[in-house]
């Protein structure tokens, strides 16, 4: 049973769009990291999706914004975002909201566990 | 009290003999020490030196109070104690890397070993030919084996490597085993040696597998911080998964059925436990820095360590807040009430559960 990696990413990026519209950054966040593209062989579609990502974590402007949402996430949701926060990282977006989402993750929810998964899982990757 | 004795730079691995009097470890060398427990104390006994490198397994049978040790320099040894002396006997496992990991079968009739050559080897004594025999799997073994624990049934054994794999394997011996007593397990009731009955997929590196005591459960704990809890008891087998936020694990033991404690690189014993699922309960380490922090030592004494140290808080801050002062290698059940642990510090610990605040 193969995934339709475009569909899904497609589907994700206008709910995306649509929740970024509303100024509803914590749905729009919702969407993102929801059914990550793990296997998908196409670099431009992961790459596409990576940008949509990190375009999310940038709409987060405050500090504040970013400590709340990260709250609602659960155990799964976090290791997936910080696979994209690091992901994003590589992207050479400057914004130093961006580190805030890294220091913040660490600190409150992943902990050193959830960056050690970032590096070992090599079958669940976002890149 | 927590017990912490700083018996080498570092200890590889640790067994304890039947009575608990004494411990056999190794200080990250080819030798085997055996300590006499005195009290408090730790009193070096004797020194076995037969291995060529860094022994990795050390395994202590308490019924007939014979040790096997497994080295890098791919041997084993089964030493039993003769005339007041421990007397080595070579096992010849035929394997062309390192082994990792030895553990006596429960009836310690058998002995399973780990190793760097893609097999998991079950040594037992052919009595004809008086010597250790040593049988081999390798199915579809595609890294080193890590570890190995055998069921209390003395016939299924678990071994995890890092193919990101663990399987559980009959270890069934002709002639040691009897099939009628072992009868229909979890795992199927055609087990002649070398069957693979189920095997499970991880995403990192398997670090060690363990039973509970009855064998109904099965756990490993994975390079990714994660402990992994089979639920065995039928042959309706559930999985699940507990991530951490801790760094890797390389260790764990039961305390019983529903209590496991894993230990590694954070160097703090880790309580998991297991109330309809299973889940993360704490590190079970308390900090001991606030006895240290509060000397007041002196305005000299704060800005020479500022300018030498680089440091506000003193010799304190160079120190782990845990006891153990580097990663926690190997967790052992020393009776029901204690656990003794040994890391890269060099330290073996014995904690009494009530110190964990079990």
């Amino acid at each position: 049973m193969s995934r339709n990696y475009a569909a899904e990413i497609g589907a994700r990026g206008k709910e995306i769009t649509a929740a970024l519209n509303t100024s509803n950054t914590q749905a729009a966040l919702k969407a993102a990291l929801r059914d990550p593209p793990y296997g998908c062989t196409d670099e431009k579609l992961k790459a596409d999706n990576i940008a949509t990502v990190s375009g999310v974590l940038r709409s987060f402007k405050k500090e504040a914004d970013v400590d709340k949402v990260i709250d609602g996430l659960t155990v799964e949701e976090i290791d997936v975002l910080m696979k994209y926060i690091y992901a994003s990282l590589a992207r050479e977006d400057s914004d130093k909201i961006l580190l805030y989402w890294h220091a913040t993750t660490l600190k409150k929810a992943g902990g050193l566990g959830c960056v050690i998964r970032v590096l070992a899982d090599k079958l669940n990757t976002v890149v | 009290m927590t017990s912490i004795n700083r018996l080498a730079i570092s200890i590889t691995a640790h067994a304890w003999n039947g009575d608990r009097s004494k411990v056999a470890l190794c200080p990250n060398n080819n030798e085997v020490r055996i300590y006499i427990r005195k009290g408090n104390e730790f009193e070096l006994e004797t020194t076995l030196q037969e291995h060529d490198s860094v022994v990795t397994g050390i395994d202590w049978g308490s019924k007939t109070n014979r040790l096997v040790t497994c080295s890098q320099d791919r041997n084993a040894y089964v030493w039993s104690f003769e005339n007041n002396a421990w007397k080595p006997t070579l096992v010849i496992l035929r394997i062309n890397r390192a082994a990792t990991a030895v553990q006596w079968s429960p009836k310690e009739d058998k002995f399973a070993v780990a190793s760097g050559a893609k097999c998991l080897c079950v040594c037992y004594f052919e009595k004809d030919n008086s010597w250790w025999v040593s049988k081999q799997f390798k199915d579809k073994v595609e890294s080193t084996l890590t570890s190995i624990a055998w069921h209390p049934n003395n016939v299924l054994l678990a071994a995890g490597g890092t193919d990101n794999t663990v399987r559980v394997v009959s270890g069934f011996v002709k002639g040691i085993d009897n099939r009628e007593e072992i009868g229909k397990t979890a795992f199927g009731s055609k087990l002649p040696f070398g069957t693979l009955l189920a095997s499970w997929s991880t995403n990192a590196w398997v670090k060690s597998v363990k039973w509970s005591p009855s064998g109904n459960r099965l756990a490993w704990v994975t390079h990714d911080s994660v402990t992994h809890f089979l639920e065995c008891a039928t042959t309706n087998h559930t999985h699940q998964s507990v991530s951490s936020p801790f760094l890797p694990f390389q260790d764990l033991e039961f305390i019983d059925e529903n209590r496991v404690i894993a230990v590694g690189y954070d160097a703090n014993p880790t309580l998991f436990s297991f109330s309809g699922t299973w889940k993360l309960d704490r590190q079970c380490d308390g900090k001991k820095g606030a006895s240290k922090a509060a000397a007041g030592e002196g305005a000299k004494k704060f800005f020479q360590d500022k300018a030498t140290l680089g440091s506000e808080e003193g010799a304190a801050d160079r120190e782990l807040d845990t006891v153990h002062q580097n990663c926690i290698s190997v967790v052992r059940k020393l009776d029901a009430t204690t656990l003794s642990t040994s890391g890269y510090d060099g330290n073996l610990v014995l904690w009494p559960l009530s110190s964990l605040g079990l």
